[in-house]
């Protein structure tokens, strides 16, 4: 990828194909703010009207509409929110498309360097904040500050000298949320590091339990154990300190703003001007003074959650950013050995080659067993030839072909891989050979099945095919059997075999060890170590240092 | 928490009485708040028709000033009642966990008979978290819903029965319909929570196995299935989403019905054509109190539900809890220890010792060896009184065993785990215990390496020891079996990690100061065996016992050992 990605980049494109639906959230979002606002100011011509001298004769009417107002702004609100929510799916569900894709374009030492819980978390969690910051988040923060705008502008046409009043008292209010949310938070991460203390003492007490039972220390540990927890409790008591204080303290000052906004009002002569307000603008006023307040403090506490969000994005920018291995291309296809190694040059890590210039011609038909002492290199030399990794010099081809420019339709007709361990993947029986791959028939599989000696087994599952790897009951040998009908099933020429009877006993190995041979006939077979050897007169090579 | 001792803990009362002053706090407080919860409404009603009364001139602006002023008060003190209740119910939740956690911690160290007493454990802290939440809001809703509930009840009806009897036909009618509603969200939430756990694994899967389809070459057909999953989880978030965002709405719209009525007949109680006769203030009271009861109502379910909630967590734990002490143990009578034929095996494999035999008086320090997995450590064990062996072993004339069972305290011991405490060296060794350290600190040569670090014995060790060294953690326990006098000292390779001028003045220590015991040094390390009491060298049948000098001829295998190591000069047969 030539241009990095940023996270205005990741939004935009994720965003990119939902234009129409983000215009219409924004617009709803315009309307929802304006609609909200009415209710307060038709009660506020209403009281006129009943202070008045002529006593409104609908107030049914009047009652009605003013409910028909609430019922408008409490839908918007519903449609709003909903709207909120698919937006925000539709988004995230980009992102994660997005995602899943770069996994196949990243190289296969990624995979080694990052444990698959980390590569989850990337998917699940950072993208799930990353939610929150666009759905949520940054949506909310415009509803909400759309909404203090029409209410302050509201409040402006109604009584200047409330809406200065409001004016001045917002940023105080606002460093007084932002100052509480600190507080509150820092609490938090205190409280969670003395509860991360309390979590350990129970595994340290399990590990422990000789030496305190041996040393009388039951009373020493319970001492113990209370005075972390006391230390987790007034982390929390300094949080729970804040949570107490805020939300009264706001309603107090809407209470003096509104004693104050009353008292000037009342007050004769320029006061009166500069405040006018009617009994009607002063319920519509109160109510408003009531509303102005709860997105400022929603905004202050959705900062928090911004900040998380950002480091989300900051993670699934990098994952995105990662280095790519090079795309596939069609090749022309030459008959030439099943396997070609020329000058082959590997390391791991510079200065520490395990191949250098190392040379292997398998012939089609060929069988052919790797030996050499652990770490010589025969699982890399694997690797390098399914094309996980990259020579640093030489060329690896498998029937004329470059294996990782391969592309990928092709690679099961050519070749196949017996793992050292079965890796089971998600789904059934079926999926567990074909690997989702719809163009492979059931047929396909039962052959494979057949081939390996397992069609007999699954035959007598109550599901057959469509039986749960889990609900099979399979042992580990026969969990191998079924690699290898993994391996054979799209019929290539070319099989290799990792170690695969390794820790295993010698019924199973006998059983793996045949179907071998059927799997084997008129192939090419490469394999590690260990029994294959036993199949008809195989050539054997050592790997070893002085490669 | 000495006071507590009295109280069951397996009684939910127990946890309200014993809290009684925060309680009384809340109580007191939440009336309060909720009964002035009324307040609010009814000054604002005020201020509008004293508003209305000075702009007609009726009331002069120093009425307002007053009612102002009242107002503000009236918040004030309705809104610090409100968060002192606020703050003493989380008081009172924190508590309530604090000794839930402490009587089930209490169980991990006084019952261990269950096996998986950790996954054990772990779930039943996070039900303690569960029951006190719902203790929590159980309190809080009583007051928040309940109380509140009532007083806006009352206040409405005073103003005019027969329109708050119409009002208040629309907020449980409301409530129903929500409870319909609630249904079919719990049922979507439900679906959208499995799609997530599906979304997971689909995740896992393809993450996890990337390398396997890129073998096979199916990464993108995996794709495909992965695709699948996601637009499975996003129907399934959008349907819960649009549907949770819709309920609350609703029931406010139901609810709201009833302002059509207010306004309509309210307006004709301030016409003066109604049933009662209203003024501004009364009209506008009663809307916004209306408005605050239809919003509480809604909450009433929560009660419920929480309440739920904790009863099935607090089946869980119920049998968990317990404030049982454990006996009081009582010293062992020191004196000589005597092994006699000690076998055991475990389970149906052949002995792993076999026929052990000996004697060894206080002060005396036994050498015990023998080739890897000979059962040393084993050997070791036995003295803890958890091995079934067979033969005896008696200290000072009386079985071990029964000692034991009789809760005497008899070993000291120390094993390849120092089992190090997340607490400070000094009381890693005392455990609670008042007697000075500086003794056993100076035996077990900490004193130098105590001086490096900044705070000498306070120092903290980390988690399991992990700021220290592996010879400093080693010692360290070495210092606690010491500084615990028991009949019996148990060493089992305690030095491996310790270099040999240490070992040696840590030998001559243990041979100076600990006349009264008998000490069992387990080890492979041979260098100081010569200066031992006895040795006993450990391989089976070949099993063998007497002085250094004796055994090296009496017995093969332990000559080669010690030749091997000693004159061979390699100091670690590993």
């Amino acid at each position: 990828m030539k241009n990095k990605l940023t996270p205005l980049k990741i939004f935009n494109k994720a965003i990119a194909p939902h234009r129409a639906l983000t215009t219409a959230l924004l617009a709803l979002i315009a309307v929802n703010v304006a609609v909200s606002l009415l209710p307060p100011l038709i009660l506020g011509v209403i009281v006129d009207q009943l202070t008045g001298k002529h006593p409104s004769r609908s107030l049914l009417g009047a009652g009605l509409v003013y409910f028909a107002a609430l019922l408008a702004s409490k839908l918007l609100e519903a449609v709003r929110e909903s709207m909120i929510t698919v937006w925000g799916e539709k988004v995230t569900h980009g992102i994660r498309t997005e995602m899943a894709r770069k996994l196949s374009r990243l190289p296969a030492s990624y995979f080694s360097h990052n444990s698959s819980g980390t590569l989850v978390s990337r998917f699940v969690n950072d993208v799930d904040t990353l939610e929150d910051l666009f759905s949520s988040g940054i949506i909310s923060m415009i509803a909400n500050l759309a909404s203090i705008i029409g209410i302050l502008a509201v409040v402006f046409v109604k009584s200047l000298g409330l809406g200065l009043l409001l004016l001045l008292s917002l940023p105080i209010l606002w460093w007084f949320t932002v100052l509480i949310q600190r507080a509150s938070y820092n609490a938090q991460l205190d409280n969670r590091q003395a509860v991360a203390a309390c979590d350990q003492v129970l595994p340290e007490t399990l590990r422990s339990l000789l030496m305190i039972r041996l040393y009388q220390a039951e009373k020493f540990m319970r001492d113990h154990y209370q005075k972390i927890l006391r230390q987790s409790f007034a982390a929390l008591e300094r949080s729970n300190f804040c949570d107490a204080v805020y939300s009264p303290v706001v309603i107090f000052a809407q209470a003096l703003l509104t004693a104050v906004m009353m008292v000037c009002a009342s007050l004769g002569g320029g006061f009166r001007g500069f405040f006018g307000i009617s009994a009607g603008t002063a319920v519509t006023v109160i109510a408003y003074v009531g509303q102005v307040f709860t997105p400022l403090a929603d905004i202050g506490m959705e900062i928090q959650n911004v900040q998380a969000a950002m480091a989300g994005t900051k993670r699934i920018e990098d994952f995105m950013n990662e280095a790519e291995r090079p795309a596939s291309q069609k090749q022309v296809l030459v008959q030439t050995p099943a396997i070609a190694i020329k000058d082959l040059s590997f390391a791991y890590e510079p200065g520490r080659p395990i191949f250098d210039h190392f040379n292997l011609t398998v012939n089609a038909g060929e069988i052919v067993t790797l030996k050499g002492r652990t770490g010589a290199g025969k699982s890399t030399l694997f690797k390098l030839i399914l094309g996980l990794y990259q020579p640093q010099a030489g060329q690896i081809k498998i029937f004329g072909q470059d294996v990782a420019a391969l592309p990928e339709a092709e690679k099961r007709q050519l070749y196949g891989c017996v793992e050292q361990n079965f890796k089971p993947v998600a789904g059934c029986l079926l999926e567990q050979i074909s690997l989702g791959d719809p163009g492979i028939g059931e047929d396909q599989v039962w052959q494979a099945l057949e081939t390996v000696g397992l069609a007999e087994r699954v035959r007598k599952l109550p599901d057959g095919l469509d039986s749960r790897l889990s609900n099979a009951a399979l042992s580990n040998g026969q969990l191998q059997l079924l690699s290898i009908a993994r391996a054979i099933v799209c019929q290539p020429k070319l099989l290799l075999f990792d170690e695969i009877t390794a820790n295993m006993d010698v019924v199973t190995e006998d059983k793996l060890l045949s179907a071998l041979k059927r799997a084997a006939r008129g192939n090419t077979l490469l394999s590690i170590s260990h029994r294959t050897e036993l199949l008809r007169g195989g050539k054997i090579i050592t790997i070893g240092k002085d490669q | 928490m000495a006071e507590d001792v009295k109280r069951d803990p397996a009684k939910v009362s127990s946890y309200f009485i014993a809290q009684w002053p925060a309680l009384a706090v809340v109580t007191v407080s939440g009336i309060i708040y909720n009964v002035g919860m009324a307040a609010g409404p009814w000054f604002e009603g005020q201020l509008a028709q004293c508003l209305v009364n000075i702009l007609q001139q009726k009331a002069r602006p120093s009425a307002m000033v007053k009612l102002s002023l009242g107002y503000v008060l009236a918040i004030f003190i309705v809104q610090f009642m409100r968060y002192l209740k606020r703050l003493y119910v989380r008081k009172f939740a924190n508590q309530t966990i604090l000794s839930m956690r402490s009587s089930l911690y209490q169980t991990l160290l006084t019952k261990t008979s269950l096996d998986d007493i950790g996954t054990i454990m772990t779930k039943a802290i996070s039900d303690a978290d569960d029951c006190a939440e719902g203790m929590r809001k159980f309190t809080t809703e009583i007051f928040d819903t309940g109380v509140v509930m009532i007083v806006y009840i009352v206040m409405l009806m005073c103003y005019d029965w027969r329109l708050s009897l119409i009002a208040l036909l629309f907020p449980p009618l409301a409530y129903v319909l929500a409870g319909q509603l609630k249904k079919v969200v719990t049922g979507a939430v439900a679906k959208a929570k499995e799609a997530a756990g599906d979304l997971n694994a689909a995740t896992l899967d393809r993450a996890g196995n990337s390398l396997t389809y890129r073998i096979y070459g199916v990464e993108r057909i995996r794709d495909g299935i992965y695709e699948k999953f996601l637009q499975n989880y996003e129907k399934r978030q959008i349907k819960a989403g649009v549907l949770m965002s819709a309920a609350e709405p609703i029931y406010y719209i139901i609810s709201s019905i009833s302002v059509i009525f207010i306004i309509w007949l309210g307006g004709r109680n301030v016409c003066g054509l109604g049933w009662q006769s209203w003024n501004i203030a009364a009209f506008s009271t009663y809307l916004a109190c209306f408005g605050k009861l239809s919003v509480k109502s809604s909450h009433a379910a929560n009660l419920f539900n929480a309440v739920q909630k904790a009863e099935v967590s607090w089946k869980r734990i119920k049998p968990l809890l317990t404030n049982d002490v454990p006996a009081r143990k009582q010293l062992a009578p020191f004196g000589p220890v005597k092994v006699k034929q000690l076998t055991f095996s475990w389970k149906d494999d052949q002995p792993l010792l076999e026929n052990i035999s000996l004697t060894a008086k206080p002060g005396e320090i036994v050498g015990v060896t023998g080739p890897v997995a000979c059962g040393k450590s084993t050997f070791g064990q036995a003295f803890l009184g958890q091995l079934p062996y067979s033969g005896t072993i008696e200290l000072n004339g009386q079985d071990l065993r029964q000692l034991q069972q009789a809760g005497y305290l008899t070993t000291a011991y120390l094993g390849h785990d120092p089992q190090l405490l997340a607490a400070s060296i000094k009381d890693n060794i005392a455990l609670g215990q008042e007697k000075a350290v500086s003794a056993v600190l100076s035996d077990a040569d900490l004193v130098q390496d105590l001086e490096k670090m900044p705070d000498k014995a306070a120092t903290q060790v980390g988690e399991g020891g992990t700021r220290l060294s592996g010879g400093q953690a080693a010692r360290v326990a070495l210092a606690r079996a010491l500084y615990h006098e028991r009949p019996i000292l148990i060493l089992d390779d305690p030095f491996a990690s310790v270099d040999q001028k240490t070992e040696m003045k840590i030998l001559q220590n243990l041979r100076q100061h600990y006349h009264d015991r008998v000490i069992f040094l387990i080890s492979h390390r041979l260098e100081f065996f010569a200066s031992l009491d006895q040795i006993l060298y450990i391989d089976g049948k070949k099993t063998a016992c007497g002085k250094h000098a004796d055994l090296l001829k009496k017995s093969l295998g332990y000559a080669k050992l010690y030749c091997r190591q000693v004159k061979g000069g390699s100091s670690d047969e590993k």
